[in-house]
């Protein structure tokens, strides 16, 4: 429970902070684009969730396997987002 | 069934956008579809389970099915067969010391199954019902309890469904994990026991009930019990003291009760305690003296030696077949989940232990399951692998469906269970058959039978096939090699459930197996096909290290 509270917390972090940077650059963000990012953010989360459930249950090749097979999507979801929405914008 | 294979770059990805995308894409069809997730998710552990029609359950049966003889079960069989009692001597795979045999692991598993077989009973064995598994009352007698329960029960304020729910939670109360209620079909009754102590087999016969009237001036023995108290009451408690310990006194001492209190212990018992005693009293006595009671009292009736509702109860006849009274139309069908860590340490004796453990409970909450129903008037055969089939009886019963390994698989627990019955005339609602996408997963997956120690399992698509001689003919279903298996439980030192300990549906209750399980509750061969990669490549029934049992501080929970 208190490693969901965590994870939340990182997910409300992660937002916030990509919501300063985003401020005191002067970035424009179109709304469908923070919808994307916020997705995202989430996905992350899942991906965090599901290795902590794997480790969990003491399956440490399941988190290492499940969460490379996950991670990796979130790696290239923030890789695009990065040089797409908020580099570009920039 | 090529899971075995290394998972290619592009499976690899394809898991990735599998997870992302198809969990809330099943959770749509789910909610939208004939499937009812939310019908509870403490029955069915977030499965989409949908109820089947009754007469529709999810097996297939020939039209000309007959009963399945115990004696051909390989449990009957080691009693009688050479070729199985030759399995007996197949080497096990382990020696003491070893992780999973070492003496505590045995220990442990021994003393599990210590109440499985008390007095007699054999909760997994297909014999006679003896011990805890009797067939008459084994607590106190009905004249004992009081005069509350001697009155037949009124129910008459509560409906069948009523009735079911109540039993349930008796059920549950007493220690099982899950429970059903089906009609008693007579196909899942053995035609013949096999009475593993006298090594011979007898029929199980459906018996009408007949009324018998006794003749003018004779009473049963129950109501001759009745009569001598109602006499005895009339009287002040000193006389009524005065009068048992005389009456006893003068009996010889061999016809009285083992177990029952002599009479020297009765002097010492405060006189007004009697009146209140009478029930206990009279009611551990036999016949014989209960007729020297009302003699010594002039009362005037003669006590039959016949019961005139026998034939409504379930007994052993003459040539020792089990009668089952046709009015036993119901049977409860309980699930005992075994511990996870236990089973995990399959295949050693250490792994042993979360099965006997389960036949232990199975033989305490049978019992105590019918013997509450017949505290309520009713006949009930508590019954653990004996008298019939306990997974089609399952099935029907709505607690989960076929596996492939031949065992059923149910949506909270998986494979991870063992099944104790009782049959019963207690009127009660029953419930349906279910289908979550077992039949549909087995198809694609296979585990067990490539984890098998001694490839009993079935690689094939299920049929009729008969493989052995205990092999249940006309049933369509994924056939098991019994002899095979038997050899594999030999080698694990006692008995071996690897294909439970591997079963991807033997899986922790947590978000993400309940997750896992939405998807395969969709029926979706290619996602089922994929969720067995994953399985296997997160290491699902891999290697187990047994010694971790014993640090483990996770127990069986029957409550979350």
């Amino acid at each position: 429970m208190l490693i969901q509270l965590l994870i939340g917390a990182l997910v409300v972090a992660a937002l916030w902070i990509l919501f300063n940077y985003v401020s005191k650059r002067g970035i424009k963000i179109l709304w469908w684009q923070w919808g994307i990012t916020a997705l995202g953010v989430l996905y992350a989360a899942f991906v965090v969730e599901v290795i902590v459930a794997f480790i969990q249950e003491g399956l440490l090749q399941g988190a290492l396997v499940m969460g490379l097979a996950t991670g990796i999507v979130a790696v290239v979801w923030g890789v695009l987002l990065s040089r797409f929405v908020f580099v570009k914008a920039s | 069934m090529d899971q075995n294979k290394p998972v290619s770059r592009r499976d690899f990805l394809k898991m990735g956008g599998l997870a992302a995308l198809s969990l809330p894409v099943a959770s749509m069809f789910g909610k939208a579809g004939e499937y009812n997730l939310f019908e509870s998710p403490e029955e069915y552990g977030g499965f989409l389970v949908r109820k089947l029609d009754k007469v529709q359950p999810p097996y297939q049966v020939s039209d000309t099915y007959q009963r399945f003889d115990a004696t051909n079960t390989i449990f009957g069989r080691m009693f009688w067969d050479p070729k199985v009692q030759a399995l007996l001597a197949t080497p096990p795979v382990g020696k003491l010391g070893d992780p999973g045999w070492r003496r505590e692991d045995q220990a442990l598993a021994i003393a599990a199954g210590m109440l499985a077989g008390y007095n007699g009973g054999n909760a997994g064995g297909v014999s006679k019902h003896l011990g805890l598994f009797q067939l008459d009352p084994i607590g106190v007698s009905m004249v004992q309890v009081g005069s509350a329960l001697k009155e037949p029960w009124d129910h008459s304020d509560k409906s069948d469904e009523d009735i079911a729910n109540m039993v349930k939670k008796a059920a549950k109360f007493y220690g099982a994990s899950l429970v059903g209620i089906a009609p008693l079909d007579e196909r899942w009754i053995y035609s013949q026991y096999y009475d593993m102590n006298a090594a011979v087999a007898a029929p199980i016969v459906f018996t009408d009930v007949e009324e018998v009237v006794l003749p003018a001036g004779k009473v049963t023995p129950q109501q001759a019990k009745q009569l001598v108290q109602e006499e005895l009451v009339k009287k002040q408690p000193d006389a009524v003291k005065a009068f048992i310990i005389d009456t006893m006194s003068s009996i010889d001492p061999a016809a009285l009760p083992a177990g029952g209190p002599p009479p020297s212990m009765m002097k010492a018992l405060p006189a007004d305690q009697f009146p209140g005693m009478l029930p206990m009293i009279l009611g551990s006595l036999p016949a014989s003296v209960i007729t020297i009671f009302s003699k010594n009292l002039g009362l005037d009736f003669e006590i039959a030696m016949v019961d005139p509702g026998e034939s409504s109860h379930p007994r052993y006849l003459a040539d020792d077949s089990l009668a089952i009274p046709k009015t036993m139309k119901w049977v409860i069908v309980m699930a005992f989940e075994m511990d996870e860590d236990a089973i995990d340490a399959y295949p050693t004796p250490l792994g042993e232990s979360g099965a006997l453990n389960g036949y232990t409970r199975m033989a305490v909450t049978a019992s105590t399951l019918a013997e509450f129903i017949r505290y309520l008037g009713y006949n009930a055969i508590p019954c653990g692998n004996m008298t019939g089939l306990s997974i089609p009886m399952a099935i029907d019963a709505g607690l989960g469906e076929l596996g492939r390994q031949g065992i059923l698989i149910t949506p909270k627990y998986g494979p991870r269970v063992r099944l104790a019955k009782v049959i019963t005339d207690l009127p009660m609602a029953i419930d349906q058959p279910i289908s979550f996408g077992v039949k549909e997963f087995c198809d694609v997956c296979g585990k067990c039978a490539i984890d098998c120690p001694s490839q009993a399992i079935s690689y094939g698509a299920q049929s009729d096939e008969i493989v052995t001689i205990s092999t249940n003919p006309g049933v369509m279903k994924w056939p098991l090699d019994n002899e095979k298996c038997f050899a594999g439980w030999q080698m694990a030192g006692g008995d071996c459930g690897n294909c439970i300990r591997v079963c991807p549906f033997n899986k922790p209750s947590n978000w993400l197996h309940e997750a896992t399980r939405i998807l395969i509750g969709a029926k979706a061969g290619p996602i089922d096909s994929l969720l067995v990669k994953l399985d296997t490549a997160a290491g699902y029934g891999g290697k187990n290290n047994p010694n971790d049992f014993w640090k483990k501080e996770k127990y069986l929970h029957i409550k979350e």
